[in-house]
């Protein structure tokens, strides 16, 4: 059959004009169709950087089934609990910013990698390399902290097994690894704890290639284990906060971000059981003209995660807001209600301590 | 003459007890009781700087626990003991089997935490407890010392009726729980009270009273006994010791002699 044109029958969201210059940023049409569905029962596991924070958060006051193995006590305060790593993720791995660290989280969760140098030290007090943000003054003793680290990956494995769908918000290209394992840390030794010998330690910006070997990797180890595991990828759209690659941080993140972007679509075109949600898109484009990010131009505003959990859920038809909480509950609200509120947004980063390095 | 001004729930049973054995022997100091169930101390607002029942229950109970007296005025007394209102050891060994701290991983390692966060948890409980509450309230509107006497460690019956928590008296895991509840009452804001702890004489492993200190407990508003196997209510002999502690402690402290000068 024969048209005018191949683009003169497709849909308003294929044209810029009517796809995104007519578009309000938080309410733009037709960005997301989702790929599979979730139903409010499937156990959901998140990881990643920072911005997957802000997912878990809404997906779990939607009341979606996003798995927490280590949860924090009942009556906690939110301050405190995220202060030790609980409750942003589906465990206390904190945040994982390359895939070639989820895949060694995975590996070592069931015994087939054993991380090199995993255990840091700073004034005494002992650190968990591989998530050093989750005890902010470190433990007592090395042998406390790989007591700690064998209980986590216990909890750990459990997810992997039980989770139906991974939410992975890819974060960074780059990252610092042991030279010669190969062992891949969330931060640069010396940023939080241990210290920097460049005899041991390198600085790796991972490629497209790598990046894409590695989650294939990863998808593979994962669905040997548990068949039915989807994955839900995103693009963290929070640009670095330091480069060590020698290039001009703002090249970096564009460099960092589009290879990041190439590999989920890439993925997504190959795997049916890989969706890809555009946060990045909704955030980073010229129809949001930058006010999803707050004065700093890197943290991304309330109003931006608003924007982009409602386009997800106007696909996935949220199963509905969290019903109304026990009694019990709402005393303990009560309890906090300042520090409630204030953590209402606010997101852990490690990386945000690069700040500090910057003249 | 010092004047001491007694606030709590259930728990102050025990003091009064234990004060008609000993009054005799502390002549100098004036001892009142403001006693009202569980935690309904929380119904009491600070009006014309008096703590002021908001509810006509806890003003019957005060007027029955203190002879007469319906509010709290501060101008009336050197110093305050808030007793009982804080977390309980029991509250504190249940949280301990579910989430094990550091110190005590030899008992499980199902959901470790850090002894940090532990004592952060424990920290925020007793900031949240009733009688933080009450001396926070206390504290606006008087700079006289404050004590909290947290309640007292279970007797070592309750291990009949609960026998996980004997794990608390093995290993010295009770002695090791209870430095840590110490530890994290000391990030609290002593401007606002401070803590005293249940005599030493009277502890089994730390987080336990040794069991003939609970016998034949008696009830705060009536002469009643408790049930033979009340755990958590404690005797006159228990009170006269704790009441004997923080008497010496609030005599050795130079700001309740300011506080009686002025």
């Amino acid at each position: 059959m024969m048209t005018a044109s191949p683009y003169s029958n497709l849909p308003p969201e294929s044209f810029w004009k009517t796809g995104v210059s007519q578009q309000r940023p938080k309410f733009i049409e037709g960005l997301y169709k989702k790929r599979f569905a979730i139903s409010p029962t499937d156990p959901i596991a998140t990881a990643g950087s920072c911005f997957a924070q802000h997912i878990a958060k809404h997906l779990r006051s939607h009341s979606y089934t996003v798995i927490d193995v280590e949860p924090a006590p009942p009556g906690v305060s939110a301050e405190t609990a995220i202060k030790w790593g609980y409750g942003i993720y589906s465990a206390r791995y904190g945040n994982i910013y390359v895939v070639r660290q989820l895949l060694q989280l995975a590996r070592e969760a069931f015994g087939e990698f054993t991380p090199t140098n995993a255990i840091w030290e700073k004034d005494g007090r002992f650190y968990d390399a591989l998530r050093p943000s989750v005890e902010p003054r470190g433990l007592e003793s090395a042998e406390a902290v790989a007591l700690h680290r064998h209980a986590h990956l216990r909890h750990v494995a459990k997810i992997f097994k039980r989770a139906k769908v991974l939410i992975f918000t890819l974060g960074l290209t780059e990252s610092w690894i042991h030279q010669e394992a190969g062992t891949v840390y969330p931060t640069a030794p010396g940023t939080i704890a241990g210290s920097y010998d460049s005899t041991i330690y390198a600085f790796k910006n991972f490629t497209h290639s790598e990046i894409l070997d590695d989650f294939l990797t990863l998808r593979s180890f994962l669905q040997e284990r548990n068949p039915e595991l989807k994955f839900l990828l995103t693009v963290s759209p929070v640009p670095l906060t330091a480069t060590a690659s020698g290039h001009h941080v703002l090249a970096a993140t564009t460099y960092s971000k589009s290879v990041l972007r190439a590999v989920a679509g890439e993925l997504y075109e190959r795997f049916d059981d890989v969706d890809y949600f555009p946060s990045y898109e909704l955030i980073t484009s010229p129809l949001s003209r930058g006010k999803f990010y707050e004065p700093n131009l890197r943290s991304v505003t309330s109003e931006g995660v608003e924007a982009v959990m409602r386009a997800f859920f106007r696909s996935h038809e949220a199963p509905g807001e969290r019903p109304p909480e026990p009694a019990a509950a709402q005393r303990r609200r009560r309890l906090h209600p300042e520090s409630q509120q204030r953590q209402k947004d606010k997101v852990v980063c490690e990386d945000i301590l690069l700040e500090t390095f910057a003249r | 003459m010092m004047r001491v001004c007694l606030i709590g729930n259930s728990h102050l049973g025990c003091l009064k007890l234990g004060w008609d054995e000993i009054a005799t022997r502390h002549s100098d100091t004036k001892v009142t009781f403001f006693g009202t169930p569980r935690r309904t101390i929380l119904h009491l607002r600070a009006r014309q700087h008096r703590l002021v029942p908001t509810t006509e229950s806890v003003e019957t109970s005060f007027m029955r626990t203190s002879d007469g007296l319906s509010v709290i005025d501060p101008q009336l007394y050197d110093a305050f003991v808030i007793c009982g209102l804080t977390v309980s050891s029991v509250l504190v060994m249940g949280l301990a089997c579910r989430y094990t701290p550091d110190s005590l991983s030899h008992l499980s390692e199902r959901h470790l935490v850090s002894d940090d966060f532990f004592k952060a948890i424990l920290a925020e409980m007793n900031q949240a407890s009733a009688g933080y509450k009450t001396a926070k309230r206390l504290r606006r509107i008087t700079d006289k010392p404050i004590l909290i006497l947290p309640p007292p460690m279970p007797s070592e019956q309750i291990t009949l009726k609960q026998p996980r928590l004997t794990k608390f008296q093995q290993d010295e895991s009770g002695t090791r729980l209870a430095t840590l509840v110490q530890e994290a009452v000391e990030s609290l804001d002593k401007d606002v009270a401070e803590f005293v702890w249940q005599p030493q004489q009277t502890l089994a492993h730390g987080v336990f009273t040794q069991h003939e200190f609970s016998t034949n407990s008696s009830r705060l508003l009536t002469d009643e006994k408790h049930s033979d196997d009340d755990a958590i209510h404690m005797n006159g002999e228990f009170g006269a010791a704790a009441l004997t502690d923080i008497l010496g402690r609030l005599k050795g402290l130079t700001w309740v002699e300011e506080a009686k000068a002025s």
